[in-house]
């Protein structure tokens, strides 16, 4: 039922096979890239696209193409796990709070409320100012303050899956609290977290992609598409595909998740598609 | 062989509610020996499934058991420690519920969920599980083949309920409790399901203690009846006895009120007026604004639960 419906949404297959594409891109990198991502080659600086880079040189002269290709192994990793820390955090704060109640939910709800308070991009930005911004640092951080929606959806989820009798009965038969939550809510919990997550990937990325292009994300010379675009304003009046190319990259890829995320939540409930 | 199992004294189950205390058991006794059944029959609201639910110690929030022992051969199970009480559960004492499409986890196969209560009680190989999964399944009579990979939903109501079955036999419990098994069931289906949860524990020699509304479809299934009203006990007795001879008038108005096809053209007897509010109970005997028999003592004081001879138990001024 759910691929049947999945299939029908066009644009939730266009997403689907654009991510599709773009991991495989990111995972098989250097078979991809026609030239080394960092070597420089002063003679070819500023070359708009050719032949021979089809996506033109860099002020260094490195090929754009290849650290755009090599730049998408960076931004998908960021958002993966990113999400995966922010999911990981939400879920659990989520279920305990959810499954339990009590004053350990109202001190995890005040404090989810709390964090959505404080603009996250500020907080990034002051957490990292102080750390030194490495793709580890960045990672953990974007995750540290992206799990509140995660935690509040899943505590909604348990809040009414722990009433139904299906768990009454796993209680009769014996299952301890740990098996409850883990084994029977939760995998009943997990479709609304898994469209939160792939739309959660979006957003790590643009978050990362911001952070490189303000120059406290991925250092050069390693290639994200943030830092190339950074180049690409210095440039801008006499390099347009330093800007454009990996601006695409960064829309598409955004796009794509958005896409696949709402088209998973279309399938997994059609009464939500207006 | 004939040794209690079960002790129930003066069990009182509450719900402490923004409107008041629901006084929702009020103090009821019982015993079951081995091997034995005991009919729990009343109307909607008489604390039966919430007796059921203190018996294995899982009363939902708001409500408490705030009153009362429960002993399960010889240990107290309000004392146990809620880690030893899961042992308990299962194990010992297994439940059927009155809905089994609710009462599977929707997204696990039939299989996987008998064969987890399994492996919760019992140091056993996963194939050994699987194994007993098939056996158990044949013992209920849905054998066929893919069931035990089917999901809740795949199922029949009948071969959902036999399969709740299975898993509450999983782990050869000495007591089944049976909450309104046959309620979510067709009537044709009911008997069925009935004779099937009877032939098992009598074959297993379980003890089980099976809570209807349906005075109708008990009655020569148990040895033992118990008619509660309002959260008390007010009739308790051989099965046999208690329909012959009912001694209380909410149990003579219970019995009446079975429909019999052969007095058609009769219009059906009930009882009049309706339960009183669990909030608010009258003073003296919770039946008194309903009974055909009440007089002045009724109304003042509540009629305690008396031995009228040869284990005849009976709450009732008038008797």
């Amino acid at each position: 039922m759910f691929w049947v419906r999945f299939r029908k949404n066009k644009l939730a297959l266009f997403g689907a096979i654009t991510v599709f594409i773009l991991c495989g891109v990111a995972l098989f990198a250097p078979w991809f890239a026609p030239h080394d991502p960092v070597s420089i080659d002063v003679d070819h600086i500023l070359e708009p696209p050719s032949a021979g880079h089809p996506l033109g040189t860099d002020e260094l002269g490195r090929d754009v193409l290849s650290r755009i290709i090599w730049g998408a192994r960076i931004s998908l990793a960021v958002g993966f796990v990113a999400v995966g820390i922010s999911a990981l955090i939400g879920i659990l704060l989520g279920a305990i709070s959810g499954y339990y109640g009590g004053w350990f939910d109202t001190v995890i709800m005040r404090f989810v409320d709390v964090m959505l308070c404080i603009p996250t991009f500020f907080l990034i930005l002051a957490a990292i100012a102080f750390l030194e911004p490495n793709i580890w640092i960045i990672m953990a951080v974007i995750g540290l303050t992206s799990w509140m929606g995660v935690a509040r959806l899943v505590r909604a989820e348990f809040l009414s899956l722990k009433e139904r009798e299906f768990i009454l009965a796993a209680r009769c038969v014996g299952a301890s609290n740990f098996r409850i939550i883990f084994r029977h809510i939760l995998p009943n919990a997990l479709s609304p977290v898994l469209v939160s997550v792939v739309l959660g990937v979006a957003g790590a990325i643009l978050v990362e992609s911001a952070l490189s292009f303000l120059g406290i994300g991925i250092q050069p010379p390693t290639a994200s598409w943030g830092n190339i675009l950074a180049s690409g304003k210095d440039n801008i009046e006499i390099a347009w595909w330093l800007s454009v190319f990996p601006g695409v990259a960064i829309l598409v890829t955004v796009l794509a998740y958005n896409l696949l995320g709402e088209g998973i939540r279309d399938a997994i409930d059609p009464r939500l598609k207006k | 062989m004939h040794e209690t199992l079960l002790e129930v004294s003066n069990l009182s189950t509450s719900f402490f509610t923004d409107a008041g205390e629901v006084r929702a058991v009020r103090g009821i006794s019982f015993f079951l020996n081995e091997g034995k059944s005991l009919g729990l029959v009343g109307e909607s609201g008489c604390g039966k499934s919430v007796t059921a639910l203190s018996l294995i110690n899982l009363v939902p929030y708001p409500g408490r058991i705030i009153a009362g022992n429960i002993f399960y051969r010889g240990k107290d199970l309000l004392q146990l420690e809620s880690k030893s009480m899961l042992d308990v559960r299962g194990k010992e004492i297994a439940m059927i519920f009155q809905e089994p499409l609710t009462a599977f986890n929707p997204v696990f196969s039939i299989g996987s969920q008998v064969q987890e209560a399994i492996l919760t009680h019992q140091k056993v190989s996963k194939k050994e599980a699987l194994n007993r999964t098939s056996k158990l399944l044949e013992d209920v009579g849905i054998s066929q083949e893919g069931v035990i990979e089917n999901y809740p939903h795949q199922l029949s109501g009948g071969m959902r309920q036999r399969a709740m079955i299975a898993m509450a036999l999983s782990c050869d419990p000495s007591l089944l409790i049976a909450d309104e098994p046959t309620t979510a069931l067709d009537v044709t289906i009911q008997a069925q399901v009935l004779g099937l949860i009877s032939e098992i524990q009598k074959k297993r020699n379980m003890s089980m203690i099976l809570i209807t509304h349906d005075l109708g479809i008990v009655a020569d299934r148990v040895e033992y009846l118990a008619i509660m009203y309002c959260g008390k006990i007010v009739e308790y007795s051989l099965a046999k006895e208690l329909i012959s001879k009912p001694l209380h008038p909410y149990t003579s108005g219970l019995i009446d009120s079975i429909p019999d096809i052969s007095r058609r053209e009769k219009p059906l007897r009930t009882i009049k007026g309706a339960v009183p509010s669990l909030l608010n109970l009258p003073k003296g005997c919770s039946f008194c604004d309903r009974c055909f028999m009440v007089d002045s003592l009724c109304r003042l004081q509540e009629p305690q639960l008396r031995d009228i001879g040869a284990g005849h138990m009976v709450a009732c001024h008038r008797v």
